[in-house]
């Protein structure tokens, strides 16, 4: 990746900190140990805020906040059909092995947040 | 004989390698040592009886006998098995039930890698044995807690890291083990980063087990050294079940197979053993002495270029030169350790980010994960210099 492209991103994040009372969960990525948490609001079935916080680094906070912007609009259902390539895309590059879990963590804690299965994490904050 | 070490490492003219305390680079007589042994008499040990097979166990018991005698220890005391994690974990499996029990103790320190901690917290889980920690002071254990713990939590077996992967601190295990010797207590040493660096005398020091991994001390991966007291091995029971670690098995019973072959069951990693028996030749010929002496000075010169940047580089690991591994464990101020060590890599710098498989030690620093970088004796100062320009970059890109 190039840091020249993601640093003045990352220096300003659009989606960073907390939505009170909002769906709400939590993924870390085991290997390095960052974590993220991340709020969508929704009003109806439309997203209308996401936000994100946590620890990590810079591909794991720009990933978090295109993503977050992309989230922006969309149906609450739409988020299962996300997957890495999606990300690929809106991030604009593939990134390394080594890095490919820096972006997963807040792919995959946003699509939690549809599962049948992460339906109590989704209502942990509500 | 005069080793040219730049060519036995042709990598070094590429990247600047400082990540040996993950895993060490290889010379060239080691991956050559691996191919001949496919390419010229890849039989199994200790199982044919033509020329080949003879071949393949004659180079195979070579390394033993070459680690035995870097280490002074007996052969029969060494055991081959993957690594330094697989010798810890087989200890503790079979130490339970044996040795230890339901409350019985084993003292660690704070220090240690995980490969130190979990196996035993596994037991805590499975048998509920207990397990105390040995507190730090500074980058040092505290010696004092470590003699007050032995004789307030009598622990049955203490096991401790000889040298930190993190901090770079070497512990003194001479001392330690004077604090237990008297007191029936087995004591293991976790050798994955001294041995590598330093003369360890197993006879000498007393010990009754040490571990350690070919890997790290430019073996191939996926061989591990146990050595233990050859009466200790022999009261064990063995390992793993199978081919190679009976002497006698019928339907009812077996009677297990002489120290070491006991250990090592099933067909081992040949190839891998082989080419540690090159690894440990070429220790031999650079000599621990000159190991040392190049490490220290890379360590001093890079505690002397910390100075210029010590405004954003903050400093983790031990910078007392005596009893330090040329190991540099910093994070940059406000700057997660895997963004430094990408960017590092730009420079070709290889260096690694994260929680080193300690996590206790890093709660302890105060950091959720640190960059290091660890010297081995092929590295010159050059590698160290490019390292300290590159983390200008980092403080260019981040504006610091
Ligand atoms: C102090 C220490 N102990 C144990 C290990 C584990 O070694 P291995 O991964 O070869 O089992 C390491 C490796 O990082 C280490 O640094």
């Amino acid at each position: 990746m190039n840091y020249e492209e993601f640093i003045d991103r990352y220096k300003s994040l659009k989606h960073r900190g907390k939505i009170e009372g909002a769906l709400h969960t939590f993924k870390s990525n085991f290997s390095c140990g960052d974590s993220i948490d991340v709020y969508v609001k929704v009003r109806g079935s439309k997203i209308v805020d996401a936000k994100f916080d946590g620890k990590g680094c810079v591909l794991s906070f720009v990933s978090a906040d295109i993503l977050c912007d992309y989230l922006m609009g969309k149906e609450l259902d739409d988020l299962c059909e996300l997957d890495f390539n999606r990300m690929v895309e809106l991030i604009g590059f593939m990134p390394s092995v080594g890095r490919k879990g820096c972006v997963e963590i807040i792919l995959n804690a946003v699509k939690s947040l549809c599962k049948g299965g992460a339906r109590e994490d989704r209502r942990t904050q509500d | 004989m005069h080793l040219d070490i730049k060519k036995d490492f042709p990598i070094l003219s590429k990247f600047h390698y400082l990540d040996s305390a993950a895993t060490s680079l290889k010379p060239v007589s080691v991956v050559q040592a691996v191919r001949e042994y496919y390419m010229e008499y890849p039989a199994n040990v200790h199982r044919g009886v033509y020329k080949l097979s003879e071949r393949a166990t004659d180079e195979y018991e070579k390394s033993r006998e070459a680690t035995a005698e870097l280490f002074n220890s007996k052969p029969d005391e060494v055991v081959f098995t993957r690594n330094t994690t697989e010798c810890i974990n087989q200890l503790a499996n079979v130490f339970a039930g044996t040795l230890l029990n339901k409350g019985d103790v084993v003292l660690i320190t704070e220090m240690e890698h995980h490969s130190n901690l979990l196996p035993w917290l596994m037991l805590k889980q499975k048998i509920g044995i207990k397990v105390g920690y040995v507190k730090l002071d500074g980058p040092t254990l505290d010696y004092s807690d470590f003699e007050s713990k032995i004789h307030s939590l009598k622990p049955k077996v203490v096991s401790f890291v000889h040298a930190s992967n993190v901090l770079g601190t070497i512990n003194d295990a001479k001392k330690i083990l004077d604090m237990c010797s008297d007191l029936g207590i087995t004591t293991v040493m976790d050798c994955a980063q001294s041995a590598p660096h330093m003369r360890i005398d197993f006879r000498k020091l007393g010990v009754d087990y040490v571990a350690f991994s070919a890997h790290k001390m430019l073996g191939p991966t996926g061989v591990g050294i146990l050595i233990g007291k050859s009466h200790l091995l022999e009261s064990l029971p063995p390992f793993f079940g199978g081919g190679s670690m009976v002497s006698k098995a019928d339907l009812q019973s077996f009677i297990p197979a002489e120290i070491p072959q006991k250990f090592e069951a099933g067909t081992p990693n040949i190839a891998g053993v082989i080419g540690f028996g090159a690894a440990v030749r070429y220790i031999k010929q650079i000599g621990y002495e000159q190991m040392h002496r190049t490490e220290t000075n890379l360590l001093e010169h890079t505690l002397k270029r910390h100075d210029e940047v010590s405004d954003f580089v903050e400093l983790h690991s031990n910078t007392d030169l005596k009893n330090s591994l040329g190991i540099f464990t910093f994070s940059v101020k406000g700057v997660h350790p895997h963004d430094v060590a990408a960017i590092l890599d730009e420079s070709n710098v290889c260096v690694r980010g994260g929680h080193h498989c300690a996590q206790p030690l890093h709660n302890l620093l105060g950091a959720d994960h640190t960059v290091r970088a660890s010297y081995y004796f092929y590295n010159s100062k050059s590698d160290v210099d490019a390292l300290f320009s590159a983390l200008q970059n980092v403080k260019k890109v981040f504006s610091l």
